[in-house]
């Protein structure tokens, strides 16, 4: 574990050089990253111009849950989302070769291999306008209540790079399948209020397809409203798919034919 | 030399536009059954908020019943295709110096890009029509939706005048690539806005005043959102025949923009790799 992570470490320096080669401004990029987050807000500002509460959520409530769905996306793309996108294709090309001769784990190297640093201005953005709600929310900065958030940000990025692994490890059977655009687009039921679904949804949603575990439950154990019962079967849902993506990539493997090579 | 009749050329990018529609089938049904996660995002979402308003709130003149049928009816026509841009392809083109095969040969590069488009939409229409169709069925209680015959034949109209405001657009978006290597950056950062002023994601009305009455005069706005006014029966008849004549100038100012930038856009092209 330990040696995964000090690699990681060296693997993300070494993509801090390469893009240092291509310094590109700062501002730029935020300009053209964060249109997204920035329309979202807006529209929840002109809506709450109207009404004080949506399905429980209070205005710097929802905005902050805007900005925690933007800097978790953020740090997932960061890390992982060139990696997953090229997998298809170093199957496809046999390319997956390379990284299964070095003497490290193969799942980690193909997910972790490149980082993209796009996405980093925006996630900074969104951590910024979090905290400016947490101040206009005159949240309690407490210890525990910043730990269990911070606990619960990363279990978010985890377990939908999980998520995401495991629905394009299926390419290594179906070529040209398109999964993650479909999990890319369940995302955006998970960014909102889970209160705003009907009760059966929001159970799905919460302990079958936990999109919503992804985003609203760092921001419920910030605000303190995440049950123990529920952070812990979040927490146990990562752990699970942790195991089980690495089981599914090691059958995967097995139909690997290291084609074209 | 023997010319090829204008008709026969049309005929066969139809009919390739066909094949490629079809070709691509699986993954264009799979894109409508992905773009029904907005929707269902976007209906779930407005109606708490009209809860929280209790009954009889109004948004900006909508009541709840034509604000979720404002977003079933801009995802049904961005469904059958409308949304789909030749941009992608012509920046491609350009860039790789694909181009130069089309610029060969005797036909209008732009007027075959109309005729694979058009074709898909036609295509688009008609697999998307199921689905659409069963959407809208389920929701038939709350959709809003024309009495009159002339305000569906209105709709019609500046649906059609849409599609055309909105190829000529981003064909002149794609042939920027004449000016700039890489265009896919601007591409990605101006379709979120290009989305907002089409209404996609939200109906206009929600910006602030004086932002709506400028947006009143962008081409985006005839795309999808003007059609849209019709159908939910927000517009009056002066209004259409006014809106439906911007559509018409618009139409005619993207083609003249076409023109123009595709005679100095030749002019500096190298056939880079071509």
């Amino acid at each position: 574990m330990m040696r995964i992570l000090r690699l990681w470490k060296s693997l993300l320096v070494n993509c801090i050089i390469r893009e240092m080669m291509f310094r590109a401004n700062f501002l730029v990029i935020l300009m053209t990253t964060s249109w997204w987050f920035i329309l979202n807000i807006l529209m929840f500002q002109v809506i709450f111009s109207h009404i004080n509460a949506i399905a429980g959520w209070t205005k710097y409530e929802v905005f902050f849950l805007v900005g925690a769905g933007n800097s978790i996306m953020g740090i997932f793309e960061t890390l992982f989302i060139m990696n997953l996108m090229r997998l298809p294709d170093m199957i496809r090309t046999g390319e997956l070769d390379f990284h299964l001769l070095k003497p490290v784990n193969t799942q980690f190297l193909v997910s972790a291999r490149y980082a993209d640093f796009e996405a980093v201005p925006n996630t900074v953005l969104g951590l910024v306008f979090m905290g400016w709600c947490a101040f206009k929310l005159k949240a309690s900065m407490s210890l525990p209540a910043l730990a269990s958030f911070a606990l619960f940000i990363i279990n978010g990025v985890a377990l939908y790079y999980f998520i995401m692994f495991i629905s394009v490890t299926v390419s290594f059977w179906f070529m040209r399948f398109q999964a993650m655009n479909v999990w890319w687009q369940l995302t955006t039921l998970g960014r909102q209020p889970a209160e705003i679904f009907p009760p059966r949804l929001k159970f799905i949603l919460t302990y079958c397809l936990p999109m919503l575990v992804i985003v609203n439950f760092p921001v419920k154990a910030f605000l303190g409203r995440l049950t123990l019962a529920d952070g812990l079967w979040g927490l146990l849902m990562t752990l699970a798919l942790l195991v089980f993506s690495g089981w599914f990539f090691g059958v995967a493997l097995k139909r690997y034919r290291s084609a074209s090579s | 030399m023997k010319s090829v009749p204008q008709w026969r050329i049309h005929r066969q990018f139809i009919a390739i536009g066909i094949s490629d529609a079809i070709a691509y089938r699986g993954a264009f049904l799979l894109g409508i059954l992905t773009s029904l996660i907005p929707l269902a995002t976007s209906l779930l979402l407005w109606s708490a908020i009209y809860r929280a308003g209790g009954a009889g709130m109004q948004i900006a003149g909508f009541d709840l019943n034509a604000m979720l049928s404002y977003f079933l009816v801009t995802t049904a026509l961005r469904m059958s295709g409308l949304a789909q841009d030749s941009q992608w392809e012509i920046t491609d083109q350009v860039r790789n110096g694909r181009l130069s095969n089309f610029l060969l040969r005797p036909i209008n590069y732009v007027v075959m890009h109309w005729d694979l488009r058009m074709t898909s939409i036609v295509i688009g229409v008609a697999l998307a029509s199921i689905p659409i169709g069963v959407v809208l069925a389920a929701a038939h209680s709350v959709l809003v939706y024309p009495a009159a015959g002339w305000r569906w034949a209105a709709f019609a109209l500046s649906v059609l005048l849409g599609i055309q405001i909105s190829f000529l657009l981003s064909v002149c978006v794609g042939l920027t690539a004449f000016w700039f290597l890489e265009t896919s950056g601007v591409m990605w950062a101006i379709m979120p806005i290009q989305m907002v002023l089409s209404g996609a994601l939200f109906p206009l009305e929600l910006v602030p005043g004086w932002l709506f009455r400028l947006l009143k005069f962008l081409p985006w706005t005839y795309e999808t959102y003007f059609p849209l006014q019709i159908f939910l029966g927000r517009v009056e008849p002066a209004a259409i025949a006014q809106g439906v004549a911007l559509q018409v100038f618009w139409v005619a100012m993207l083609c003249a923009a076409v023109a123009l930038v595709w005679r100095r856009g030749t002019l500096r092209y190298e056939a880079v790799g071509g």
